[in-house]
């Protein structure tokens, strides 16, 4: 099985470097549910001084941060975790 | 301050009290430790005296010896003497109405006391639980994420040979990784530099093994290792082609999303005619011409032994997207039209419910020819004239849809403009307060209307 044509397939002059092609956007996904439900659990937190809510804002805020995008920008995280 | 010791006899301490000053204490504990003070009798009226009832060797006085009446208390615990009295039940009926005697030896027992002291480990459980959840979860993302490169290495592994073959550049340039990481379960690899390709990229979509709650979730209802290979045609060199490839269900699907499907590729065909057995696959296309140039009887073969692989393919000049990605709502400029082949594959797994292995993965390499070969099975395609006519006209009449599409969409914007401006002056009318210039602004908009209404007026005079 051969994919290639008999002669050497390759053109470096044809190169393109990769431009991030634009992602259509995605909508709602889950990792944004995370974190609109850790700033909501921190503020109820806070406020009503419910230790547990205080944990669960906790544990939002570091599933939402291991599945964030690379491109993502840390400013939402880092004013998640604070 | 005045006391007369000589008063005390006859008119016992009834007496003494009324001379008594109460602020002085002093002089009272002084008084009555110098042990002149008798002890008080009660006086009848004639001047008798009564001598108390009382058994003064029971009871301990303070001035025994001149010690302080707390100490010799506690003394006369340990005395023998004390330890007969028995235990005295106060809601005894029989206790109550009887002579109430002192039992001679008390029988004193200190209990232990059982106040409620909290460990700290009670105290803190809530807190050793939650971080020792978070522990887990950092664990399994480790481990997880770990799996995911292994992976990813060995699909690298098996498949590099071939694209270093056939492309110049593979990955992004001075990236040792070649691999971009788009998130934890998202890889992506871009190669350049072919003949017939503008360049080809293979993106990995794994199993979020790191996230903890995808495991959960993927024990009920596992989830495939995903592959996409999107290849990028250069719009001169290809010819009019919209087909697409797949399972009966998946293809319908396929047609209520992508935006050129649903306009070009009307006809369902089955695929028995190409070599593929029965009914497993279907196809639509814009020209049947096109299927059996592309569809060589080596590439039914690859798709037919890989079969649990594949997923679609999809191959356009016409792509632009999905109804999804041009939402109007969300995106506000035109898609630009591409050519393209998409090839989504699915990497198999021995069990469902382990998941996929590297080894899997590196059975994932007939796939890649296949890919290539597509390219070079597009590059050669040649319509017959009067095909191409035909998909000419069916591509201008698409360009129109998409410029009334575009046009529609400039003429909203442009009415939402006019709104918000003429809500913003309405609303700087409202709250102004200075008279003058208000009239100002009305006289301002009355002549603008005036303007545009006069306008009109003069055009219907000239005819």
């Amino acid at each position: 099985m051969d994919g290639t044509i008999g002669s050497d397939p390759r053109r470096p002059q044809k190169v393109k470097t990769y431009d991030f092609v634009k992602d259509p956007p995605e909508g709602i996904t889950s990792n944004d549910i995370l974190s609109f439900m850790g700033l909501i659990f921190s503020v109820l937190g806070l406020l009503l001084k419910i230790k547990y809510i205080c944990w669960l804002a906790v544990y939002c805020v570091m599933i939402h941060f291991c599945n964030s995008s690379y491109r993502e920008e840390g400013k939402q995280t880092f004013s998640l975790v604070m | 301050f005045q006391l007369t010791s000589s008063d005390t006899g006859k008119r016992g301490q009834r007496r003494v009290v009324e001379n008594f000053d109460q602020d002085d204490d002093d002089d009272l504990d002084q008084y009555y430790s110098d042990g002149e003070f008798d002890l008080p009798r009660d006086v009848t009226d004639n001047g008798d005296e009564i001598d108390a009832d009382i058994d003064t060797s029971e009871v301990a006085w303070n001035d025994v010896d001149g010690e302080d009446r707390e100490d010799s208390d506690d003394e006369d615990f340990d005395n023998p003497e004390y330890s007969s009295f028995d235990e005295v039940d106060i809601e005894n009926e029989e206790y109550r109405s009887s002579d109430r005697k002192f039992s001679p030896d008390p029988q004193m027992t200190i209990t232990e006391s059982k106040v409620p002291v909290r460990s700290t480990l009670d105290a803190y459980l809530g807190e050793m639980l939650m971080a020792v959840g978070i522990c887990v979860y950092l664990l399994c993302f480790l481990i997880g994420r770990a799996r995911g490169e292994r992976m990813i290495t060995a699909w690298f592994e098996a498949n590099s040979d071939l694209l270093y073959e056939n492309f110049s550049l593979v990955g992004v340039k001075d990236n040792e990784h070649k691999f971009l990481k788009e998130r934890e379960d998202i890889y992506r690899l871009w190669c350049s530099g072919r003949v017939g390709c503008d360049g080809m990229m293979f993106e990995i979509n794994l199993d979020k093994r790191h996230d903890l709650i995808s495991r959960m979730v993927a024990i009920i209802k596992s989830v495939p290792d995903k592959i996409t290979i999107t290849a990028m045609l250069p719009k001169e060199e290809t010819e009019h082609i919209v087909f697409a490839l797949s399972t009966k269900k998946q293809l319908s699907r396929m047609l209520k999303e992508y935006e050129d499907l649903i306009f070009f590729a009307s006809t369902k065909v089955p695929c028995d005619r190409f070599g593929f057995s029965q009914g497993v696959l279907v196809s639509a296309c814009e020209s049947q011409e096109a299927i059996s140039s592309i569809i060589s009887t080596q590439i039914a073969k690859i798709i037919e032994t890989h079969f649990d692989c594949f997923e679609s393919l999809h191959i356009s000049d016409q792509y632009i997207g999905t109804k999804a990605d041009n939402d109007p709502e969300v995106v506000t400029e035109t898609p630009s039209v591409t050519c393209r082949i998409i090839l989504k594959l699915n990497v198999p797994a021995k069990r469902k419910s382990i998941g996929s292995r590297s080894a899997d993965m590196a059975k994932m390499l007939p796939m890649t020819h296949l890919a290539l070969m597509l390219i070079d099975r597009v590059r050669k395609l040649k319509l017959s004239k009067e095909t191409h006519m035909k998909t000419q006209k069916n591509r201008a009449k698409f360009q129109e849809g998409q410029d009334k599409k575009k046009n529609t969409q400039r003429m909203e914007a442009a009415q939402k403009k006019k709104e918000e401006k003429a809500k913003a002056a309405h609303d700087a009318l409202m709250q102004e307060t200075d008279p003058n210039k208000a009239k100002k602004m009305e006289e301002k908009d009355r002549k603008k209307q005036m303007k545009k209404t006069g306008v009109q007026a003069k055009i219907v005079k000239v005819k």
